[in-house]
């Protein structure tokens, strides 16, 4: 029953490449920090008192986890209830299905323009390249990610796709590639991205949309926005498309309060968001606008095998807020584009590895200081920092610890076990196990100080040299033991 | 497609027994399912309306809204004034009897449409000729401020997100406390609308280096007329 991870070619250079490019980039260093501070302060604002927060995260993490805990049913209730209201409902057990699904939708109603609320899992599934392939236009009208997609890249933050990006830079993009004289306005800005999509949303032969949450017993679906444009494209074109993580399912309209204020508040640090949107069908017959289609897309994509793993399986309580990247110092550093994936930072770092296996996306899990602040901010409780160890673990590892956990998830398990690293280790412990070989180290370390090389390659590029003391501390206090014990003769 | 679907379900029905401590905890959270029921069933509380009222303009315009307490009878001059404001000639409306002796009061400078075909047939002029949507909410939230609208052939969706400039008519006492007290109460009556709108502001964006703008897409300037009494089908006069 298990599977392979879908097969990358390798296009990028190494992560340990990526990551010093983007150290060096003074500008990059400034925005990120400036706006990660922006973020956390936000949010810090909303959740200043820790028990209160505590118990919504409680309330958060209880709900999701009662969700997935009968996910198969509520997905089927999901399905019956949406199928009642009108709704078309697919299943793509992966990200070439998915496409192929969408794909198919928008070729059989003729749709050449396509218009993009905010979606992080059409980016996972990399739709809007299979898309040009069979010529439709994907626009994005996000205004982050309408900027990404102008400057032919990719969001670097799950919220806030431009985050990496100055005003002057969009400045310059738009007065380049949309021909507007230069402003640097923020205002002027947005106005220009508003009359290019305006007309854009006026035009589409279709919308697709993300959705937040999901609600089984209603048959709807939630997304929340402050612009209009996931409105805008789930509204205007006759046909709209909603691409949904199967672990995004909620049984209730009860359940939306908390996870929403969770969500927000997380997120951008708002009480709640401008539009927040619960569809529940296509135009009625005695209505006058309205999508004419609706179709839900249940997208697993490495999921259901998240599932079965009973550690890994809370990855899937997350409701994509980005409190987890916006509070970590290496992500902080680096930015999204460094980790190479759809999703970074922390929750990036466990996601990509079991969506693409621990050979390509191992080395992410390395990037981590299990400081914890992820973990202390998730709004459902994610043990991110336990689940990280776990993934460096199951890289090294043919074989699970505990024997509940999957031999064949995640996928490439002892895939980054380097023979000579496992050495040294093996060394290391037959050396520490024992009290009197470890005193000879000791010694040998103390002694040899000025003729061992003791600046190994990567470790000592960024990291002085350790200088060992003349005597170790069992030695130091040996002798002064033997000193008291003479002073008292 | 089908196959697909069978695959996931039976990846998802044959998951691994939950160990020993996840059934205990999976035990305690039926509290899930009664903390629903709970907010549910929690009576609202009439005694704080005023609070509430106050609570909800504020916030509405922290978040750029702006918020005019209004009687009935004051109404249309309210309206007229904000148009001119804002330079309104073309305003457009659902087919709600509501509004009628309002839009009756409305000076002939200011051109009032209903909103009575499909949206194909004046798609362009709505994009571009409209300037103002009027709708009715029919509830507000006041700890977030927030309006909510049900959509349906007297209230399109299209009426609170294209036009740049909305005026949304709320009822002083269609006001609740908290979303969940909204979603339990559901003035929308049996069934959930084909679109459930909670707005709570004019649209915006700090996707530019964290820097506000409003407008980014929906409407960028929101009014909002709080009613001290309800609404009446009055008969137009002849």
């Amino acid at each position: 029953m298990s599977q392979d991870p879908p097969v990358q070619p390798p296009t990028q250079p190494p992560f340990s490449q990526r990551i010093d490019a983007v150290l060096e980039d003074q500008a990059l260093q400034t925005n990120l920090r400036q706006a990660m501070d922006f973020l956390v302060n936000k949010r810090q604002a909303h959740f200043s008192q820790r028990p209160d927060f505590e118990a919504l995260q409680q309330q958060g993490r209880d709900i999701r986890q009662d969700s997935l805990d009968h996910l198969a049913d509520k997905l089927e209730t999901l399905e019956k209830n949406c199928l009642a209201n009108g709704i078309q409902v697919h299943w793509a057990e992966d990200a070439a299905e998915a496409c192929q699904i969408i794909a198919e939708i928008l070729q059989s109603q003729g749709a050449r323009s396509l218009v993009k609320g905010k979606s992080m899992a059409s980016e996972e599934i990399e739709l809007n390249t299979h898309l040009a392939g069979l010529g439709i236009d994907a626009i994005e009208t996000d205004m982050g990610e309408y900027i990404v997609q102008l400057d032919e890249s990719t969001p670097s933050h799950i919220i806030m796709p431009a985050i990496h990006k100055t005003r002057e830079q969009i400045a310059q993009l738009f007065h380049e590639r949309l021909g507007t004289p230069y402003t640097d306005d923020v205002d002027a800005l947005i106005g220009i991205g508003r009359e290019v999509l305006r007309e854009r949303f006026m035009q589409a032969d279709a919308g697709l949309s993300g959705v937040n949450f999901a609600i089984a017993d209603e048959g709807a679906i939630c997304l929340v926005e402050n612009e209009g444009n996931g409105r805008m494209s789930t509204t205007v074109p006759p046909l709209h498309i909603a691409l949904c993580g199967i672990e995004k399912v909620l049984s209730s309209l009860q359940d939306l309060p908390p996870l929403l204020e969770l969500l927000t508040k997380s997120a951008t640090g708002q009480a709640i968001t401008t539009y927040i949107n619960l569809i529940r069908g296509p135009r009625q017959a005695d209505e006058l606008d309205g999508p004419e289609q609706v179709h839900l897309v249940l997208l697993d994509n490495g999921r259901s095998a998240m599932y079965q793993d009973e550690a890994l399986q809370e990855t899937l309580r997350c409701i994509r807020c980005g409190a987890c990247m916006n509070h970590c110092p290496v992500y902080t550093r680096l930015g999204g584009h460094a980790y190479g994936s759809t999703y970074p930072g922390p929750i990036g770092q466990v996601v990509t590895p079991q969506q693409k296996g621990l050979k390509q996306a191992g080395d992410l899990v390395q990037a981590c200081s299990l400081n914890g602040a992820c973990q202390d901010v998730c709004p459902v409780g994610i043990p991110l920092p336990s689940l990280i160890r776990q993934l460096r673990q199951d890289a090294v590892e043919q074989q699970p610890q505990s024997p509940s956990r999957s031999r064949d998830f995640p996928w490439q398990r002892g895939s980054q076990r380097r023979p000579l690293e496992s050495l040294a280790w093996q060394i290391w412990a037959f050396v520490y196990r024992s009290p009197a070989r470890y005193r000879w180290i000791s010694w040998c370390l103390s002694r040899l100080r000025k003729v061992l090389p003791l600046g190994i390659g990567p470790w000592a590029k960024t990291r002085s040299r350790p200088q060992p003391a003349a005597r170790s501390l069992h030695e130091i206090l040996a002798a002064q033991k033997r000193r008291q014990e003479e002073s008292h003769e | 497609m089908s196959k697909s679907r069978d695959h996931i379900l039976s990846r998802l029905r044959t998951a691994r027994p939950m160990p020993m401590a996840a059934q205990a905890e999976a035990a305690d959270r039926p509290q899930v399912a009664a903390d629903r029921k709970q907010a549910a069933a929690e009576p609202r509380q009439t005694d704080q309306s005023s609070c509430q009222v106050t609570e909800l303009s504020q916030e509405l315009e922290a978040s750029h809204a702006r918020v005019i307490r209004i009687s009935a009878a004051d109404l249309p001059a309210a309206l007229a004034e904000v148009c001119q404001h804002h330079g309104i000639q073309h305003l457009m409306h659902g087919d709600r009897p509501e509004l009628a002796s309002i839009l009756g009061g409305l000076p002939d400078s200011i051109e009032a449409k209903r909103f009575e075909r499909p949206l194909e047939q004046h798609k362009t002029a709505m994009f571009k000729r409209t300037q103002a949507g009027l709708s009715i909410a029919c509830a507000g939230i006041a700890r977030t401020g927030t309006l909510l609208l049900r959509t349906g052939p007297e209230e399109p969706r299209t009426l609170s997100l294209v036009p740049p400039v909305h005026f949304v008519i709320l009822e002083v006492s269609r006001i609740v406390p908290d979303m969940q007290t909204a979603l339990a109460e559901a003035p929308w009556g049996n069934r959930l609308p084909t679109n459930l709108l909670m707005i709570s502001g004019p649209s915006k964006t700090a996707d530019i280096q964290t820097t506000l703008a409003y407008g980014a897409h929906g409407p960028k300037v929101l009014v909002v007329f709080l009613l001290e009494e309800a609404l009446r089908i009055t008969p137009i006069a002849e």
